[in-house]
C-alpha cells in the first residue's frame, strides 16, 4: 500500500461509517417528523456513502475479500435504518 | 437525607460511590492534562513526576472511576428492581471506605516509587506492570474482593427478594465474567506474547464486552426511569444489543491477537469483526433518536436526557466510525501504536461510558426532590466536555495520521522514521491542538461538578418553602 492510499482508504472509510450514520439518524428523524425533505438528504447521505465505497474500490489495494465485505457491509447499512424504525414501531404499538 | 430516598440505604451508599466516582473523574482529567503538556514539554514536571507515571495516574484510575460509577448507579437503581433495600450492606459499607484507602494508597505507591527492581516483592507490593491494571497484587487482590462483596450485594438481594427481572438477569449473568476476567490480574507468565495474549482478555473483555453490558443494563434502567419506557420495550432492546455487542465485540478482540505474537489468521478474523461493530451501534443510534423525537427532546431531567444521547452517538462515533477507520488489517499495520490508536481509544471510552453522568444526574434529581432539572450550566459544562473530548480525539488523529504516513509508511517503522515522523509539523501541531482542547475538556470537568454540587438545590427551597418546582434560575 503507497503511504497516500494508507491515508486516503482509511478517511474514506471513516467517511463511509460517518455517512452510514448520517442516514440513519436522518432516516429516523424524516420518519419522525414526517417531512420529505430530510428523507431526501438520508438518501444523499446513503448515496454518498455509495460513492465512499466505489472510491475505496476504484482507488484502495485492499483486498479482495475485505472490498467484498464493504460491499455486504454497504448493503446492511442500507436496511438497517428501515429495519429498526419497523421493529420500533412495532415495539412500541404505534 | 435518609428519610428522602426511596430506599435510604443502599441509595445512601450510591451516592457516596457516585462522590468518589467524579472525584475520581477529576484525577484522570487532570493526570490526562498534564501528560498533555508533557507531549509539548517533554521536560515539564521531570522528574517529579514524569509521563510515566502521570499515565498510570491517567489509565488506572481511568478503570476505577468507571467501576465506581457502574456500582454507585446500580446501588442506586437496583434497589426498585427488586422492591428492597440490597442485601449485605453493612459490608458493601466497610468495602467501599477499604475501597478509596486503596485508591489513595496505590496512587501514593505510584508516585513516590517510581523507579526499581522488578522482583517477586515489587510485584506484590509496588507495580505489577501491566498496563491499566498496574496495581499491585495486594491492591488487586483487595479490588477482588470488593468485586465479589458487589456480586454478593447484587445476588443475594436477588435470591431474598425472589424477584428478578430480565435486566437484573442480564446485571446478574454480566457479574460472573465481570469477577472472573479480573482474575487474569494475578498470574505473571514469563512469555510476554501469553502474558500480553491474556492481559487483552482482562482489558478488552472488561471494555468491550462485560462493561458494554453493565452500561447497557444502567442505559436500561434509566430510560424507565427518565422516559417512562415500558419494561417489555427496554428488556426486548437490551436482549437484543447484548447479543449483537458480544457476537461482534468478543471475536472483535481478536485486531489487538496479531500484534503480540497470536497467530496472523487473527488478523482476518479480528478486523472482520470489529468491522462489524459499527452495526449494532448504528441501531442504537437509530433508538436513541426514536426516543428523543418521541419525547420531543424535553424532559423533567434534561441533562440526563442529552448525556444518554451522547452516549448513543459518542459510542457510535468514537468506537464506530474511528475504529473502523483503522480496524481491517492493511490499515491497522500502519495504525497500530500511534496517536491515531490513541484517539480512537479515548472517543471509544468517551462515547461509551459517559452515560454514567447521567445516572448521577438522575439520582441527584431524586436526592434533591426537583421537579425539574434543567439552566443553562449543565449546557455549559456538556458543551465543554464533549467540545473538548472531539477538539482532542481530532488532533490526536491528525498527529496519528502523521506518524502512520511518515514513520510507518514512507520510512518503515526504523528509529530514525519515529524521530523524523515526530518532529513533523503535523505531529507536533496535532499534540499542540490536542493540550487546547484538553484545557477545554478540564473547563468542562470544573462547570459539571459545580453543576453536580447545585443542580436541583434551589428547587429544593423552593418546594421546602411550599412552592411550585421549577428549574434554577440561571
Amino acid at each position: 500500500m503507497l503511504p497516500w492510499q494508507v491515508l486516503a482508504t482509511s478517511s474514506l472509510l471513516g467517511a463511509f461509517a460517518f455517512m452510514g450514520g448520517g442516514y440513519a439518524v436522518l432516516f429516523v428523524a424524516a420518519m419522525l417528523s414526517e417531512r420529505r425533505p430530510l428523507t431526501r438528504i438520508a438518501y444523499a447521505c446513503y448515496a454518498a456513502q455509495c460513492a465512499c465505497l466505489l472510491t475505496v474500490l476504484w482507488i484502495s489495494p485492499l483486498e479482495v475479500i475485505w472490498k467484498i465485505f464493504l460491499i455486504g457491509s454497504c448493503a446492511a447499512y442500507a436496511v438497517i435504518p428501515p429495519i429498526t424504525w419497523r421493529y420500533l414501531r412495532r415495539l412500541h404499538g404505534a | 437525607m435518609q428519610e428522602r430516598l426511596s430506599f435510604p440505604e443502599s441509595q445512601s451508599l450510591a451516592l457516596k460511590y457516585f462522590t468518589v466516582s467524579v472525584v475520581l473523574f477529576g484525577i484522570v482529567v487532570v493526570a490526562g492534562l498534564l501528560a498533555a503538556i508533557d507531549y509539548v514539554h517533554p521536560q515539564f514536571l521531570y522528574p517529579a513526576l514524569p509521563f510515566s507515571i502521570l499515565k498510570i495516574l491517567h489509565i488506572d484510575v481511568l478503570i476505577i472511576w468507571i467501576l465506581m460509577a457502574f456500582m454507585g448507579a446500580l446501588f442506586w437503581l437496583l434497589p426498585a428492581e427488586y422492591g428492597r433495600e440490597l442485601v449485605g450492606l453493612k459490608l458493601a459499607n466497610i468495602i467501599f471506605w477499604i475501597f478509596c484507602a486503596t485508591v489513595l494508597v496505590v496512587a501514593a505507591i505510584f508516585v513516590f516509587v517510581q523507579v526499581g527492581p522488578g522482583t517477586e516483592k515489587t510485584l506484590w507490593l509496588v507495580n505489577q506492570g501491566r498496563k491499566y491494571v498496574e496495581e499491585p497484587r495486594w491492591a488487586a487482590i483487595i479490588v477482588a474482593i470488593g468485586v465479589a462483596v458487589f456480586v454478593y450485594n447484587i445476588v443475594g438481594t436477588a435470591i431474598a427478594s425472589k424477584r428478578v427481572t430480565g435486566v437484573v438477569w442480564v446485571v446478574i449473568l454480566n457479574l460472573v465474567p465481570l469477577f472472573f476476567l479480573y482474575l487474569i490480574a494475578f498470574p505473571a507468565p514469563t512469555n510476554i506474547s501469553v502474558d500480553q495474549f491474556w492481559w487483552w482478555w482482562l482489558v478488552h473483555f472488561w471494555v468491550e464486552a462485560t462493561w458494554e453490558v453493565m452500561i447497557g443494563s444502567i442505559v436500561a434502567l434509566v430510560l424507565m426511569r427518565l422516559m417512562g419506557t415500558s419494561r417489555r420495550i427496554v428488556e426486548t432492546w437490551l436482549y437484543i444489543e447484548v447479543a449483537l455487542v458480544l457476537a461482534t465485540g468478543v471475536l472483535g478482540i481478536g485486531h489487538h491477537y496479531f500484534w503480540m505474537g497470536a497467530p496472523a489468521y487473527w488478523l482476518g478474523i479480528g478486523g472482520f469483526f470489529s468491522a462489524l461493530e459499527p452495526l449494532p451501534l448504528l441501531g442504537m443510534v437509530v433508538h436513541a433518536v426514536y426516543d428523543a423525537g418521541e419525547h420531543h427532546m424535553k424532559m423533567t431531567n434534561e441533562p440526563a436526557f442529552y448525556w444518554m444521547m451522547a452516549e448513543a452517538f459518542g459510542n457510535f462515533i468514537g468506537a464506530g466510525i474511528f475504529g473502523f477507520m483503522i480496524t481491517l488489517p492493511q490499515i491497522n499495520l500502519f495504525a497500530h501504536g500511534t496517536q491515531w490508536t490513541a484517539s480512537h481509544g479515548h472517543f471509544a471510552m468517551w462515547g461509551a461510558y459517559c452515560g454514567v453522568i447521567s445516572v448521577i444526574y438522575l439520582a441527584l434529581q431524586d436526592h434533591r426532590r426537583a421537579a425539574l432539572f434543567a439552566g443553562a450550566t449543565w449546557k455549559w459544562g456538556f458543551a465543554l466536555l464533549n467540545g473538548g473530548m472531539i477538539g482532542m480525539v481530532g488532533s490526536l488523529m491528525m498527529a496519528g495520521m502523521a506518524q502512520a504516513f511518515y514513520e510507518r509508511a514512507i520510512g518503515g517503522s526504523t528509529f530514525n522514521a519515529f524521530v523524523s515522523a515526530s518532529s513533523s509539523p503535523w505531529f507536533i501541531e496535532g499534540l499542540g491542538m490536542r493540550l487546547v482542547f484538553a484545557i477545554v475538556f478540564t473547563a468542562g470537568y470544573v462547570v459539571l461538578a459545580y453543576d453536580l454540587l447545585t443542580i436541583g438545590k434551589r428547587v429544593l427551597e423552593t418546594s421546602r418553602a411550599g412552592g411550585p418546582a421549577r428549574a434554577p434560575a440561571e
